[in-house]
């Protein structure tokens, strides 16, 4: 392959590479913060019920 | 949804990491024909060298990470031993794959095993795949944590070795650039590249750190609200 | 004044992410039975352990006798007593036989009792030449107890007799004969901690400590008639090492040969049909090539780290006698072995120098990966770890030493 062209394909590999990760990583963060907030509304509600009881 | 401290590096870091690709590809100066056997691969050094700085940041993490569990029990101290080695596999991977590139391309084949400097950084980063995967591999624990963070410690007496292995075994693997007796062999665009790169590394690897930092503090939150609903305290 | 065999000050022992034992103390003298109660998860099973030695300390220490045998500042020290062990797992490996695991276990304390008696009165004399593979649970359970207590009746000295639900899977009749054994360990003055929910022994205890608070409570003692068992004083019988018990495993398993000799032979077979190549080796990668299987042969480690994960032999041994089964000598006997084939078949020449080089590169490489593989034998699964992706380590030093060998 000629030089340039065997540059330009290992950037494009490595950039969508570390583009998909911190992707991954941000959905992830994002999707633990609402199953966080989920859990700790059940959390109040089994509570509250706790108290009404 | 309003972004982190943690999203906020990350998109900068990434943003930065894509200019300077574009910068070492359309602007950076070429190298000389005779110094290099494949001139146009030389330009894997501006991912290669910010990849590698940013590794030994994330394998820094990891160490003070696990110091800090060994002898202080700290929840912050494992979420950055934890942080540290899922960075520090990133940019390991990262260091080795655009090694492995450029390799291919100078020396003829990918990996050489009697290059120290080479199979050090691969180690570490075989490290850092072992202390991500047999951490997912077990339950969260005093156990877990005191077996990888002592694996951490362990893993670390590697990088001042990796650090000094080309002066020490300069077989294949280029000497120092910047950092050196001589001023380093940079010309002012290269080296104005290499800084942006590594600045723009360093903001995706703190970004990537806090994130995951976040995630384990998410986890351990999320555990303790199931323990509470399963009826325990 | 009764002499104190075991002390735990302020110790603190967490377990997965919570606080088992918080500043606990406790006290054991000779010719105690200290019976643990409790609900289950109170920490009964961790204490055992913990004065076992067998689980760190976040806090506090532990002595045994007069000597200090571990604390939180990680300090481990071989107990000065004969101590004895049932945890909730046997501790036996299924390749053992009845009689030869007693006659260890008694070994630790340099005596031996004629063990017919104790057979007998647990139905296992025809069993006594079994493999404890073929054995049931409740006989393997059986084996297990009478591992703890037929060192304490060899010995001369007073034991600590550590028994996690000993009572488990044992038929009534063999309670009985427990009981009565129990009570004569208590007369003849060795100390008993037992963890147990089964009121026949509960009824025997002497002290009380209850679990989690720590309290502890004496109690009035009713004179037990005491049957005293036969027993026929043998010769001093010489203690088994760790390293002579995993050699004797591994010549009856062939587990080496499994594991160690098949990656040998097998990256030997790969090297040898390459055979046109191998001609025009220089003679760095000529040594390579026959050191090749000896590599191999040590990276796969030591078959015995998996062997005594089976019922937490490892524990065991770790408890009774301060070191856990290894292979000893033998990896290095395979490396000279494979690589005097591979000398051999690459050069057509036997050549001592490579075969000790080969001898020491096995040796080394199979007991480095057997020091990996025991970093993680805390971990709630061991046997899930990667610690293959830790083995390409030992490349670089196996490079630098074809290196200088041929420089």
């Amino acid at each position: 392959m000629e030089g340039m062209t065997y540059l330009a394909v290992a950037y494009f590999g490595m950039i969508i590479a570390v583009g998909l990760w911190t992707y991954t990583v941000v959905q992830r963060s994002r999707h633990l913060s609402e199953r966080m907030d989920a859990l700790e509304a059940a959390v109040k509600a089994a509570s509250e019920e706790v108290v009404e009881d | 949804m309003k972004m982190k401290v943690g999203e906020v590096l990350l998109l900068f870091g990434f943003l930065g990491i894509a200019t300077t690709m574009m910068l070492a590809f359309l602007w950076a100066p070429s190298v000389s024909i005779k110094a290099f056997e494949s001139p146009a691969a030389q330009r894997i050094f501006y991912w290669h060298v910010p990849s590698a700085w940013a590794a030994f940041i994330a394998f820094g993490a990891l160490f003070v990470g696990s110091v800090g569990w060994m002898f202080k029990r700290s929840e912050l101290m494992w979420r950055i031993h934890i942080a540290g080695s899922e960075a520090g596999l990133a940019t390991g991977l990262m260091t080795v794959w655009s090694g492995c590139v450029w390799g291919a391309a100078e020396w003829g084949t990918p990996w050489d095993w009697s290059d120290v400097r080479l199979n050090t950084f691969g180690l570490l980063t075989l490290l850092a795949i072992y202390l991500v995967l047999g951490r997912s591999s077990q339950p969260d624990g005093v156990e877990t944590r005191d077996t990888f963070a002592a694996f951490g410690l362990y893993g670390f007496i590697l990088v001042p070795f990796t650090y000094v292995a080309t002066r020490i075994w300069s077989i294949r693997h280029p000497g120092p650039v910047i950092g050196t007796d001589d001023g380093g062999s940079l010309n002012a665009d290269m080296g104005l590249i290499l800084l942006f790169g590594t600045l723009s590394f360093t903001l995706l690897i703190f970004g990537h750190m806090l994130t995951s930092m976040r995630i384990t503090s998410f986890e351990q939150r999320i555990e303790a609200l199931q323990i509470q609903l399963d009826g325990g305290k | 004044m009764a002499k104190t065999l075991l002390e735990a000050v302020g110790i603190e022992v967490r377990r997965g992410m919570g606080v088992v034992l918080s500043n606990h103390h406790l006290k054991l003298n000779q010719g105690d039975i200290m019976v643990l109660e409790g609900p289950n998860g109170s920490g009964k099973s961790t204490l055992i352990e913990a004065v076992a030695r067998l689980l760190p300390l976040e806090k506090g220490y532990i002595s045994h006798g007069e000597s200090l045998v571990v604390d939180h500042e990680g300090r481990r020290k071989t107990s000065a007593l004969n101590v004895t062990l049932v945890l909730q797992k046997n501790g036996l490996l299924g390749c053992e036989r009845v009689q030869e695991h007693l006659d260890i276990a008694m070994g630790m304390t340099g005596s031996k009792i004629d063990s017919t008696h104790f057979l007998e009165a647990f139905s296992l004399t025809h069993r006594a030449n079994d493999n404890v593979s073929n054995l049931s649970q409740g006989q393997a359970r059986k084996v297990a107890v009478l591992s703890a207590l037929l060192p304490a009746f060899a010995s001369a000295e007073p034991c600590l007799i550590l028994m996690d639900e000993p009572d488990s899977g044992l038929d009534d009749d063999s309670m009985d004969a427990l009981c009565e054994w129990i009570a004569e360990l208590h007369h003849l003055g060795h100390g008993l901690l037992i963890s147990t929910h089964d009121e026949r022994i509960k009824s025997l205890a002497t002290v009380r400590h209850h679990l989690p608070d720590g309290t502890t409570s004496t109690v009035q003692v009713e004179n037990h008639q005491i049957k005293t068992s036969p027993k026929r004083p043998q010769p001093q019988q010489s203690q088994t090492s760790p390293g002579q018990f995993g050699w004797n495993m591994q010549w009856r398993t062939l587990a080496w040969l499994n594991q160690n000799a098949m990656a040998a032979l097998l990256t030997l077979g790969i090297l040898l049909s390459l055979g046109e190549l191998s001609g025009n080796l220089t003679e760095m990668q000529q040594l390579g090539f026959i050191l090749a299987p000896a590599l191999a042969a040590g990276l796969c480690g030591d078959a015995m780290v998996a062997m005594c994960r089976e019922e937490r032999a490892a524990s065991w041994w770790y408890c009774v006698s301060s070191g856990t089964p290894h292979s000893g000598m033998l990896p290095f006997i395979l490396g000279g072995s494979i690589t005097l084939l591979s000398s051999i078949a690459h050069t057509g020449s036997i050549e001592l120098d490579t075969m000790v080089i080969g001898a020491i590169l096995t040796g080394c490489v199979a007991h480095l990966l057997r020091f990996a593989q025991l970093s993680t034998e805390r971990l709630a699964r061991p046997q899930a770890v990667f610690i293959g992706l830790l083995t390409p380590v030992l490349i670089l030093p196996y490079a630098l030493l074809l290196d200088l060998l041929t420089r």
